[in-house]
């Protein structure tokens, strides 16, 4: 079933059912979730965060229209509520030693390095690494640009700065990004 | 925010997009529906308690000036029929 099709059925739905909104919750949230993991720069905040998202999205269902995606609105919604987060100083921009998505499973590593599994989830501890110690500045328009395919003029207009500081800020990042990845 | 595919001149060489970033998902938190639900029917509850006292409040104010003109009229009436 469609995005658009559930969203119809949660806004029509009788107060109390939240099958429709749950199903849409469970098919976004990874997504929700990495970005506001990485805008943040904190686990902690990034379970509060994607709550958060999801109940503001709930409750302005009615104002979806399905001139853009689903994915595409509630996009919009993560990425203002996770700046306004940060504009209000609340984050926390530090390496969580309890993150999840940082604790090295020792089973893991102890098994076969041929799994792909293994593979994939060593690849997104090393982006998360990378990340986490990148400045905010560099950090959150990279992620806006090639996690959430932001245009360079959005991105400008979100974070109130000029378009060519973003552009250079995100080729810096960039550059950045793939020398700490690369000595791993 | 749609120029994905379409990448500017200047999203070259080393600036080239990062495809790491445009596919990676962290494993999705198990509670985070569960917690989502309850949010939300939280609010909803909070939303119609203050609703009800709300109606409540005005149903006795209302009630309250009902009272005053009745008695207001009875009283004119009892002047005027003695």
């Amino acid at each position: 079933m469609q995005d658009e099709e559930l969203v119809r059925r949660a806004v029509a739905a009788r107060q109390g059912d939240l099958r429709a909104f749950d199903e849409l919750v469970k098919r976004h949230q990874s997504r929700v979730q990495t970005n506001c993991r990485f805008l943040s720069g904190s686990a902690e905040d990034a379970k509060d965060l994607s709550q958060e998202v999801f109940v503001k999205a709930y409750f302005n269902l009615k104002s979806f229209e399905s001139r853009s995606t689903f994915a595409t609105w509630i996009q919009r919604i993560k990425v203002n509520h996770c700046l306004n987060h940060l504009r209000k100083g609340k984050g926390k921009v530090f390496v969580d030693i309890d993150d999840e998505a940082m604790a090295v499973d020792e089973s893991l590593r102890d098994n076969s390095r041929a799994d792909d599994a293994i593979e994939a989830r060593e690849a997104r501890e090393r982006i998360t690494e990378v990340l986490d110690r990148m400045s905010e500045t560099l950090r959150i328009p990279l992620i806006m640009r090639d996690m959430d395919g932001y245009s360079y003029q959005d991105i400008a207009d979100e974070l109130d700065v000029g378009l060519s500081a973003v552009k250079m800020r995100i080729a810096r990042a960039r550059g950045e990004f793939r020398t700490m990845y690369a000595k791993g | 925010m749609s120029d994905r595919e379409g990448h500017l001149p200047d999203e070259t060489g080393p600036s080239l997009p990062l495809s790491e970033l445009a596919d990676l998902a962290l494993d999705p938190d198990a509670e985070l529906p569960g917690l989502v639900q309850r949010s939300i029917q939280r609010r909803e509850f909070v939303a119609d308690t203050l609703d009800f006292s709300i109606t409540m409040l005005f149903a006795t104010f209302w009630a309250f000036v009902q009272s005053c003109f009745e008695s207001f009229g009875r009283g004119r009436n009892d002047r005027e029929d003695p």
